[in-house]
């Protein structure tokens, strides 16, 4: 009997086709584990399932000791997982978010992962919070690992609404005070902000302990600028209007931006960020990859 | 710098599509929303200088191009030779024919001066001869060998009209600017030949060449007239011819009057720049019509010599009096003399007897009182105009009608002035009143009047309200009087000018004598009886034409007169004479030409024809030059 092809459900134009978060939530996670099966990180997933013997390389603090004692063997535990994790989703709604060019804009593709994330900690049954910013922190709902916490969050990810300015950096700042105790903190934003001031926010959270893990999203377009004639443009949260001619100045544009993303990729590999660069038409999958990637870094 | 296809000139307004298409884009440019323009202002930053000048080289570029491509289907070019451009220029030749230029030698200078202009022209160039008196008749292209032409040359003579070039230089500036050809005047400098108020395009050199040797003494026949200004049959009329010297030595000459078969000879000594009239002793009274020929013997220039007078002598007048009793005949049956000596034979009758007389046996009608006629009458009297007859019309009480002949009187109403009014200005230039002196109808005063507008006719005398006191109709049939002869409306009768301004009145209106003096190149329109073929003798020959009808009467038109003499319409004589003027001589200061803008060269001059292998560029192959390198240019900006 064929097994059902799942992954279809993490593209994020199918997704977003669903109507209520939370559906799109369970739909991606539930996609997204029923894969994880056949998937070569097998060893992200989240309940126990076998011993197997010790293999060098293995990392000994992943010994079962108990075993050892009983039976005088080296075993393994396999995809056990800890239930003390305290995650802040942090979703950027400034204005620029709205921006779509496809079936998905940035802030929907943000909320989306963010629920999806949401929905895979509490199923973990890890604790995990949603902060909303703009140029301020719009929304804070403290970090739960009750499952009647999902409706909170989902709840406030469906309220998220873009618009305004933004002010990444400070906010970052903000945000780094307010969380006391230490977690993992997973940003999601476009980052359209200083990168230099940006970076050193990101630090801020890693001085006070955090993990921290970056999905900087961006349209497909934003790096493609496939405009073909000269164009007025708009920013979407200055409102500052722009005449220019997308021929002459998108390989300049193109080169400028990919150093853009190349001074965030460096600056948070310096100070040990995870940093992933999606685009809106990046499967759901990919991110959840990296968030249990940094899970598992954490035991 | 001018364009050989100017016609497509307006084309070049095509080279302004890509500004203007630059400028729509801009206006019409699409907006977009965007997440942030923080990398776009520094990139735009870096590559704005060098953006607007690459727009801006590429619009320049984009436009030169095509202006130049467009500009050059107009094919420009310079008058002057340019490395590599240069080409001799095509020629329009003009040949002076007026009968000036057949003074002595003077012609076949013209001629070998025009055949030397026409050889001078390098193989494949081009050349037009124009003759002046028959400008644009043919010749009408520019044609290649010029040597084409000399054949023609040969074969022309001098034309008896007088030097009019204007119409010969306009021609030639139709056909030497669109081929850039240069136009050259082969004239004798008269100073009437070349039109003071008209200047030649800077574009295109007109050069007048002279070919008139030094002044000469020349002399000719000005005027021939009758003594009486209106001859009539039994008063014996002498003839009269004046004469001008155009030369500075004194003329001595014979002057031989030729009248009907008599012959008659006179010397006369004319000064220097001035003329002199001889009244020749030979009478004529008969009544009919007579030609007279007055000849001056001789100079080098014969055209001048000769002049004719036809004129008509006829015997008594018949004149249609209708009256009214409100305004009866009597001043005027008295100043018209109605006894068997009188030149009128009048006949009086009621304005209501008018319809029972056919007017066709009268030569005029005399209205003495407008508002007498009926409307009935006032047709008749149309008609009888528009057969040849004539008439005078005087106004007493006002008409019941205000438009009077077809509208040709109107009446405005009457005017009783307190006091008097007397005439303020009179034309004595007229036939009518040419014997009198203004003063001479000025001690008149007018009472009453009728007020009338001019309708087209001329003003002959005008009162001190501003008023129309006499009015003559263009056609000279008809002549009106805001006034009758009643002592109630003016004590003119009572004046010593009543009788000749009557007299003259009639004899203008009955055509006494005056027989229009033709010039060569005008149309005789002679009136015949009958619709049948006339015979036409001329200074030529014998023609006969049918008659057209003409404004309901039947005439003949002999059209453009090429000779001076004599023609017989159905044996009534018309004198047709050569331009007096073009006997002048005298040359225009060769300064004043050059001031206008005309080059000038004697033919007697040693040095080259300054026509000669004068030559000019075309600039088109440049502007394609231009057009490729601009476009070029503009891929080469495209590539970087």
């Amino acid at each position: 009997m064929p097994v059902p092809d799942t992954t279809r459900f993490l593209k994020p134009e199918v997704v977003a086709k669903l109507k209520g978060i939370d559906l799109k939530a369970r739909l991606v996670v539930e996609g997204f584990l029923a894969g994880l099966h056949r998937s070569p990180y097998k060893g992200f997933s989240v309940e126990f399932t076998e011993h197997r013997p010790y293999m060098p390389g293995d990392e000994p603090k992943r010994i079962d000791w108990k075993v050892y004692a009983k039976t005088d063997r080296f075993v393994v535990r396999e995809y056990e997982e800890e239930t003390n994790l305290r995650a802040y989703l942090v979703l950027d709604a400034s204005g620029s978010m709205a921006y779509s060019t496809g079936e998905v804009s940035k802030l929907e593709y943000a909320g989306m992962l963010a629920a999806s994330l949401a929905y895979l900690l509490l199923h973990q049954r890890d604790s995990a919070g949603l902060i909303t910013f703009t140029d301020k922190i719009d929304a804070y709902v403290p970090p739960r690992s009750t499952p009647a916490h999902l409706n909170a969050l989902l709840r406030q990810l469906a309220a998220a609404r873009s618009g305004g300015d933004t002010n990444i950096a400070g906010t970052f700042h903000q945000l780094a005070e307010r969380v006391k105790r230490r977690g993992l903190v997973i940003i999601m934003s476009d980052l359209w902000d200083d990168p230099k001031a940006v970076l050193t926010a990101l630090r801020h959270f890693r001085h006070k302990k955090h993990e921290v893990l970056v999905f900087h999203i961006q349209d497909p377009n934003e790096r493609e600028f496939a405009f073909r004639n000269p164009v007025v443009l708009k920013d979407m949260e200055t409102g500052r209007e722009m005449t220019v001619d997308p021929r002459v100045l998108r390989e300049q544009y193109q080169k400028d931006f990919d150093g853009f993303f190349a001074t965030f990729e460096r600056g948070c590999r310096e100070a040990a960020i995870d940093y992933h660069r999606v685009t809106t038409d990046t499967p759901f999958d990919r991110a959840l990859f990296s968030y249990l990637e940094r899970r598992s870094k954490m035991r | 710098m001018g364009f050989l296809a100017p016609s497509l000139l307006p084309l070049a307004a095509l080279a302004a599509i890509p500004v203007v298409i630059h400028i729509l884009s801009r206006l019409r440019l699409k907006r977009a929303e965007f997440p942030s323009l923080l990398l776009l202002t520094t990139v735009k930053r870096e590559r704005f200088s060098w953006l607007r000048l690459k727009e801006l080289l590429l619009l320049v570029f984009r436009t030169l191009a095509l202006l130049a491509l467009l500009l050059a289907l107009a094919r420009p070019y310079v008058r002057h030779r340019l490395p590599g451009l240069g080409r001799t220029n095509d020629l329009v030749v003009i040949l002076d024919d007026s009968y000036s230029m057949g003074r002595a030698s003077q012609w076949q200078r013209a001629l070998a001066v025009s055949r030397g202009l026409l050889s001078s022209l390098g193989p494949g160039r081009r050349a037009a001869l124009l003759v002046a008196s028959q400008a644009g008749l043919f010749n009408s292209s520019l044609l290649s060998p010029p040597s084409s032409f000399l054949p023609l040359l040969d074969s022309l003579r001098p034309s008896c009209t007088e030097a009019v070039l204007e119409p010969a230089l306009r021609r030639a500036m139709e056909l030497a600017e669109p081929a850039h050809a240069d136009i050259a005047v082969v004239t004798d400098l008269q100073v009437k030949a070349v039109p003071s108020d008209w200047r030649p395009p800077t574009d295109v050199p007109v050069t007048l060449v002279s070919v008139s040797g030094p002044n000469a003494n020349n002399a000719g026949v000005t005027r021939v007239y009758t003594e009486d200004r209106f001859p009539v049959a039994g008063q014996a009329t002498r003839i009269k011819a004046d004469f001008a010297n155009y030369g500075p030595h004194l003329a001595t000459r014979t002057a031989i009057l030729t009248l009907d078969d008599r012959r008659e000879e006179q010397a006369v000594t004319i000064k220097p720049h001035a003329s002199a009239t001889v009244t020749f002793e030979a009478v004529s009274a008969d009544s009919g019509y007579h030609v007279a020929e007055v000849e001056l013997r001789t100079d080098s220039l014969e055209a001048d010599n000769t002049r004719w007078l036809a004129f008509r002598q006829p015997r008594r007048i018949p004149v249609l009096v209708v009256e009214s009793p409100a305004v009866p005949a009597t001043y005027l049956a008295d100043a018209l003399g109605a006894d068997s000596s009188s030149v009128f034979s009048l006949t009086r009758i009621a304005a209501p007897e008018f319809g029972r007389y056919d007017p066709r046996r009268f030569s005029t009608v005399v209205v003495t009182d407008a508002a007498a006629l009926s409307r009935p009458d006032w047709t008749r009297l149309g008609f009888f105009l528009q057969s040849g007859g004539s008439a005078l019309v005087m106004f007493g009480n006002p008409p019941s009608d205000s438009l009077l002949l077809a509208g040709r009187i109107r009446f405005l109403g009457s005017a009783r002035p307190s006091g008097f009014v007397s005439v303020a200005s009179a034309d004595t230039t007229h036939p009518v009143l040419d014997i009198l002196k203004p003063a001479d109808l000025s001690v008149a005063r007018f009472f009453a009047h009728a007020r009338l507008e001019r309708a087209g006719g001329r003003v002959l005398a005008r009162l001190s309200d501003g008023e129309p006191l006499i009015v003559a109709a263009d056609d000279g049939r008809l002549v009106t009087w805001a006034f009758t002869v009643l002592p109630e409306f003016t004590d003119l009768v009572f004046k010593a000018a009543f009788v000749p301004l009557l007299h003259r009145t009639l004899l203008y209106l009955a055509g006494g004598g005056l027989v229009a003096d033709y010039l060569v190149g005008d149309t005789i329109r002679a009136p015949v009886v009958g619709a049948g073929p006339v015979a036409i003798s001329t200074p030529d020959g014998r023609v006969v034409m049918e008659p057209e009808m003409e404004a309901g009467r039947p005439e003949v038109a002999v059209a453009r007169t090429g000779l001076p003499g004599i023609y017989r319409v159905d044996e009534r004589p018309y004198a047709v004479n050569v331009f007096a003027a073009e006997g002048d001589l005298t040359q225009v200061p060769t300064g004043k030409l050059e001031k206008l803008g005309y080059r000038v060269w004697s033919a007697s001059d040693s040095r080259q024809s300054p026509i000669a292998n004068r030559q000019s560029s075309d600039l088109s192959p440049v502007l394609l030059w231009i057009a490729a390198l601009a476009f070029a240019a503009e891929l080469l900006l495209l590539a970087l």
